[in-house]
């Protein structure tokens, strides 16, 4: 899920971005230092959205760099276990599938699809999941799927949320 | 949000969840300014799935939608839950979002998912 976030962060600058404008430097480096990074506390960080407030900097022996306490706010992308999410399939294997939901890639096993799924590994141009007992029914590369997260692996900067498509209402999805 | 909180972490106490259609449009917004910091290789990622899934590309449509789900006394998780995933029934809506086992006569969100629908259905 997609949220408004209060975060604070430590920021450390060196003397050529201290001067006039202080406050536009202070934005520019903090978006540099984390848009686009991903935490498990808080998620992905998607964009910052605003700077509420920053302290009194804090000048560091020996360096002449000046340490900024700030407050901002930024939007981020946190998964969680249980929430149902809609994704895309990226590859099908034998095992189950992968999709993705923007950076955030997941794993559904065989094990966690409905019992009337079947693999099709020579259907061409891409292997399927077959629902057997509804033919329009199909999981393939680019199809959208509805699937609930069961659990969340963390691995450095990389996440997996790991996911059952077997409880009702979940499964292909027709997004437009 | 209390439950979530909980599983989340104490950063999310002050947080505000923002469903899809919001989402896009703060995105759209940043977009269009030529906001985006190169490093920022999730925001492309983020902006296409948002617009992928987007129930209510229509932004006024959206705001209606959220107003009425206000108004109609759902908490902050259910709105955003419902605006993303719009269920058609409230077996279904039960079954994708569990808070909603608050609601024993199905009735009221019967009426509010039809109104949803009506106003999805308003859109090009």
């Amino acid at each position: 899920m997609f949220f408004i976030l209060n975060l604070k962060k430590n920021l450390l600058v060196t003397p050529e971005y201290l001067g006039k404008k202080l406050s536009t430097q202070l934005l520019n480096l903090l978006k540099r230092a984390v848009e686009g990074s991903f935490n498990p506390r808080h998620g992905y960080l998607v964009k910052v959205l605003t700077v509420d407030k920053y302290g009194e900097g804090k000048v560091q022996d020996g360096s002449g760099d000046v340490l900024f306490p700030l407050s901002y706010k930024a939007l981020v992308f946190m998964p969680y276990k249980d929430e149902v999410l809609d994704g895309i399939v990226t590859n099908v294997l034998p095992e189950g599938f992968m999709a993705s939901v923007g950076p955030m890639s997941l794993f559904i096993s065989s094990q966690k699809l409905p019992t009337d799924y079947r693999i099709d590994m020579e259907n061409r141009p891409h292997p399927r999941w077959t629902n057997v007992n509804d033919s329009t029914s199909h999981v393939q590369v680019g199809s959208d799927v509805r699937v609930k997260i069961i659990g969340i692996r963390i691995n450095g900067n990389e996440i997996l949320g790991v996911c059952d498509m077997s409880e009702s209402h979940l499964g292909p999805i027709k997004v437009r | 949000m209390d439950d979530l909180v909980t599983k989340l972490g104490p950063e999310f106490a002050s947080a505000n969840a923002l469903s899809i259609p919001e989402v896009v449009i703060v995105l759209q917004y940043f977009k269009d300014q030529g906001q985006i910091t190169s490093n920022n290789a999730i925001f492309e990622k983020i902006y296409s799935y948002a617009k992928r899934y987007n129930r209510f590309p229509d932004g006024q449509i959206a705001g209606e939608v959220r107003k009425l789900l206000v108004e109609s006394d759902f908490t902050q998780i259910e709105i955003t839950l419902l605006m993303n995933l719009c269920p058609q029934t409230a077996e279904e809506a039960k079954a994708l979002i569990p808070e909603l086992a608050r609601f024993e006569n199905d009735d009221h969100l019967n009426q509010t998912l039809e109104e949803i629908a009506r106003l999805k259905n308003l859109q090009g």
